[in-house]
């Protein structure tokens, strides 16, 4: 075989190759859905999170026991799940810490390139509150 | 004297000599141009008895040609370009090194760098194969100057590369850089540089051929 036809040969392997790695490393489509919907789960969490520190502020500075509305603090919030309905849970630890809780698919993912203090069994992340 | 050039004055002399088109065009099969050749360089001339020969007006260069070649010389950058952002991608994930935290993974990356492979490759691939065997049906396509330039700017580009690859490898070797993945990433981009260069230069040799 002439070198121009092997080159030619070689680099449409090294392009499949690289096509079917890649593929199997980043997982298809229906891993890519996956991520955005935990995204939207880990995005819901954060907003939550805001909400509660603003119950805490409004109210003499301690956190609240649920995400139960509060007539200082409007604003739009998503309680649960939006893919499974499930509601998101909120527990208060300490005068100081709470934790947020969802059904993420993949907590390794999350954990690995969203936020690191995720509990990986149970899927709560912890925050901190300092008044 | 351009080739070109020296075919036009050699057509355009012999038409004012009274020659006829017939004796004109044998004598330049014989001396090895193509049917192609010859006709387009009789055709520059008008065919009336008018002397000396009257020009047709014709273009420079091909644009039909040069959007060809531009658009493979595109389709290779970007296959180029993606292999190693890809392989890069891969490596930094197989490979983990404690000195390089910085450098990360990133599934967007790879997503993206696949996207493009998958359409550029395959694009290049065709239009390729279609320059060549129209290279081959009209071994006189062999001579454009668009298919040269096109062959040399990617036989400079993988040479610098290569050259920059080394010179990389060398500085990595002193900084003490010179981890696993480091050698696979140079290992990468030399593979992909030194296999255009191979074959661009199978291409361009033909071209000296068909000279």
């Amino acid at each position: 075989m002439r070198a121009d036809k092997l080159a030619q040969v070689a680099l449409a392997a090294l392009v499949a190759g690289l096509v079917v790695f890649g593929l199997l490393t980043v997982g298809g489509p229906g891993k890519g859905r996956m991520e955005k919907r935990d995204q939207t789960r880990l995005s819901d969490l954060r907003d939550l999170s805001q909400y509660v520190r603003c119950v805490a502020n409004t109210q003499d500075k301690t956190l609240p026991d649920s995400l139960a509305p509060v007539q200082t603090c409007q604003r739009e919030l998503r309680l649960a799940d939006p893919f499974t309905d499930a509601p998101y849970r909120y527990e208060r630890v300490s005068d100081t810490a709470y934790r947020l809780c969802a059904g993420f698919e993949d907590p390794a993912w999350v954990s690995e390139g969203l936020i690191a203090d995720l509990d990986l069994a149970t899927g709560c992340v912890q925050f901190t509150y300092t008044p | 004297m351009r080739p070109a050039d020296q075919l036009a004055q050699f057509v355009a002399e012999a038409l004012k000599s009274g020659r006829s088109r017939q004796e004109i065009a044998d004598a330049l099969q014989e001396a090895g141009w193509t049917q192609n050749e010859v006709s387009g360089a009789l055709g520059a001339w008008a065919e009336t008895g008018f002397t000396p020969p009257v020009p047709r007006p014709r273009p420079y260069v091909s644009a039909r040609e040069a959007f060809l070649y531009a658009l493979m010389f595109l389709a290779l950058a970007m296959t180029a370009w993606n292999i190693t952002t890809l392989g890069f991608e891969l490596i930094e994930l197989w490979l983990p090194d404690a000195t390089d935290k910085y450098t990360r993974y990133s599934a967007q990356s790879v997503r993206w760098s696949v996207s493009v492979l998958v359409v550029f490759f395959p694009l290049f691939l065709v239009m390729n194969t279609r320059a060549q065997r129209a290279a081959r049906a009209d071994p006189g396509q062999r001579r454009s100057a668009v298919r040269k330039w096109f062959g040399y700017i990617t036989l400079f580009l993988a040479a610098i590369a290569l050259l920059g690859d080394l010179i990389a490898v060398i500085y990595a070797l002193l900084s003490g850089d010179l981890t696993a993945r480091f050698i696979a990433k140079a290992a990468l981009v030399a593979l992909t540089a030194g296999l255009i260069f191979l074959y661009f230069r199978g291409e361009m040799e033909e071209v000296q051929d068909a000279r």
